[in-house]
Formats: C-alpha cells, sequence, structure tokens
C-alpha cells in the first residue's frame, strides 16, 4: 500500500487521468463495506494535498464506520474524454493529527467542518481506461493496470 | 424486494427523479468481490416495461460478482443541486428473450452498444434521495426521503 504521492511518481500518466477529472468536477464514486457484508455506494470528493489523497466523511455518514473498521474502498472517477475511467482500491485510514487536518482543509477545494472524520487513502491497485470505436459493435477498452509494490 | 415499477407507483414523483438521472445513460453499481471487499463500476441502466434492467458483459469483474453476491447499491450521476439518488437491492440473471427486447428499445435510444452480456433486473430494497440547499454557503444543509420495499416513505433532513 503506498500514498497518492508515491503512486503518481511511478505512473504519472495514470495519475493524471484523476487529475484531469477532478479538474471538470471534482467528484468520484467510493463503494465501502457495510456491517452486514453489503456494498455502500456515494459520492464524495477526493482531496489531495502533499502526495496524499483524502477525503473528509460528515459525522452522520454511515460510511465513515464502514472507513473505521472494514477500511477497503474502491474508488471510481467519473468517465473523461474518450470515456476514460479511474479505479482505485485500497484501505483508508483514520486521520486525527492538526498538523494532517489543516492540510487537508487547506488543500480541498469545499469547507471541511470541523465535525467531518478524515481519512486518508492508501492505494493496492489503479486501473485506467478509455474506449475505442465508441457507439460502434466493436467497441473496445485500453486497460492498463497498476499494483503497489 | 419490489420491482422498479412497484416503487415507481408508490412513490411516482420520486421515481421520476430517478428516472430522469438515470436517463442520461451511466450510474455507478456497487458489488461485492470474492475476498468480501466492494467494487464500483460504471453501467447503464435501463427502465423498461415497469423493470429495472441492465446489459452486462460475461467478461466484466461485476458479472461475477453479481452471480455470486446478488446485492448491489446503485448511484446515480448528481444532478442539479447535487441531487442524489441511490438504490440498494439484489441483481438477478433475467436473460429470457422478451428482458432482452424490452431492455434493448431502450438502450437502442441512447445508442448503447455491448456485446457477450446477459441481461439482469435490479430489484428494489430501499431508495434514497437527496438535495443539497445552500451549495457553498455555511448553511448548506441536506433534504432527503428514503423509500423502503412495503414500508412508507419517510422524510427527514
Amino acid at each position: 500500500m503506498v500514498t497518492w504521492g508515491d503512486f503518481a511518481e511511478a505512473e504519472p500518466d495514470m495519475a493524471k487521468v484523476l487529475a484531469d477529472s477532478l479538474a471538470w468536477i471534482p467528484i468520484t464514486y467510493l463503494a465501502t463495506v457495510r456491517k452486514d457484508g453489503a456494498p455502500r455506494l456515494h459520492p464524495i470528493c477526493p482531496i489531495i494535498g502533499k502526495g496524499r489523497i483524502f477525503v473528509a466523511v460528515p459525522e452522520w455518514s454511515a460510511k465513515r464506520y464502514d472507513l473505521k473498521n472494514d477500511r477497503r474502498y474502491a474508488l471510481h472517477a467519473l468517465p473523461g474524454k474518450l470515456d476514460a475511467e479511474f479505479y482505485m482500491t485500497g484501505r483508508a485510514k483514520i486521520i486525527k493529527d492538526a498538523p494532517t487536518r489543516a492540510l487537508v482543509v487547506k488543500s480541498a477545494g469545499h469547507t471541511v467542518h470541523t465535525s467531518d472524520w478524515l481519512f486518508e487513502f492508501g492505494i493496492e491497485q489503479v486501473m485506467t481506461a478509455y474506449w475505442e470505436k465508441q457507439g460502434q459493435p466493436d467497441t473496445y477498452a485500453v486497460r492498463k493496470f497498476w499494483h503497489a509494490p | 424486494m419490489d420491482s422498479w415499477g412497484e416503487f415507481a407507483a408508490a412513490e411516482p414523483e420520486l421515481a421520476e427523479r430517478g428516472a430522469r438521472l438515470f436517463g442520461v445513460g451511466v450510474a455507478y453499481i456497487a458489488t461485492t468481490a470474492r475476498d468480501g471487499s466492494s467494487r464500483v463500476h460504471p453501467f447503464t441502466p435501463l427502465i423498461a416495461g415497469g423493470r429495472l434492467l441492465t446489459f452486462i458483459g460475461k467478461h466484466t469483474v461485476k458479472y461475477h460478482n453479481l452471480l455470486r453476491d446478488q446485492r448491489f447499491s446503485v448511484h446515480a450521476v448528481l444532478g442539479d443541486s447535487d441531487e442524489e439518488f441511490l438504490i440498494i437491492g439484489r441483481a438477478t440473471v433475467s436473460d429470457d428473450w422478451a428482458t432482452r427486447m424490452a431492455g434493448a428499445v431502450e438502450a437502442r435510444k441512447i445508442n448503447m452498444t455491448s456485446t457477450n452480456d446477459v441481461a439482469f433486473e435490479l430489484t428494489i430494497d430501499r431508495v434514497h434521495w437527496a438535495i443539497w440547499k445552500g451549495l457553498g454557503t455555511p448553511e448548506i444543509h441536506r433534504v432527503a426521503k428514503r423509500w423502503e420495499a412495503a414500508v412508507p416513505l419517510g422524510v427527514f433532513s
């Protein structure tokens, strides 16, 4: 498991797919594991700062317990040009120290409330893709995979 | 567990909002992997004949996940005022000729094509809908509705 900065250094072109998507609309979809093992899905706004990637979760959101207890997540960006996809999996880690909270607040493009729970996404796997021959019967995805060392 | 039509009969306004958001042709579905972790994938929801359908390629991760564990969570792409529409339910293979044709008619309307796929019906346990008011202001707050199969609509915010 590595940080966003480690991944971006290893695969800058793949990291750019998410950066471009967030520059367009700063929303991704986050899947977590509920207590009963079923999948939970919500839109989130990832926050990237100093080579790390975070999410601020409202204190009323059930997914905060998923991220705290099970920790496993999967994140998918909105489609970009040529239906570009960015997909990332790993484990989240709760953040409680003041310097990191200050970094998150400073880096976020939206309001981070003092009551929000903060998590950092550790990265295990990333997949990017774009689609050739869109709208045609023989359309196909060109995919690239990366695994943390 | 209800069909889309049963949900729409119980909550027509909510269903209309959901159908509009699904109408863009892409939404996200979370499934469960073999190791119990969640996966999330883009997919195309199709409302046809009072059923919520989708075609899923046999080569995809979500196909194998849904065969093994039917539970899913679907989220529409956000609408105006960050409008959210979420369904929790179970997916079942429904790959008979009539279902495929009904789905294909809706797929053609949005120029969706796929090959080597299987039709699934998504049945509904719960629906969550929400919008955000006061976006970009300190007074931001969420207005939400929730519907459960065979349970009346509750409103909370």
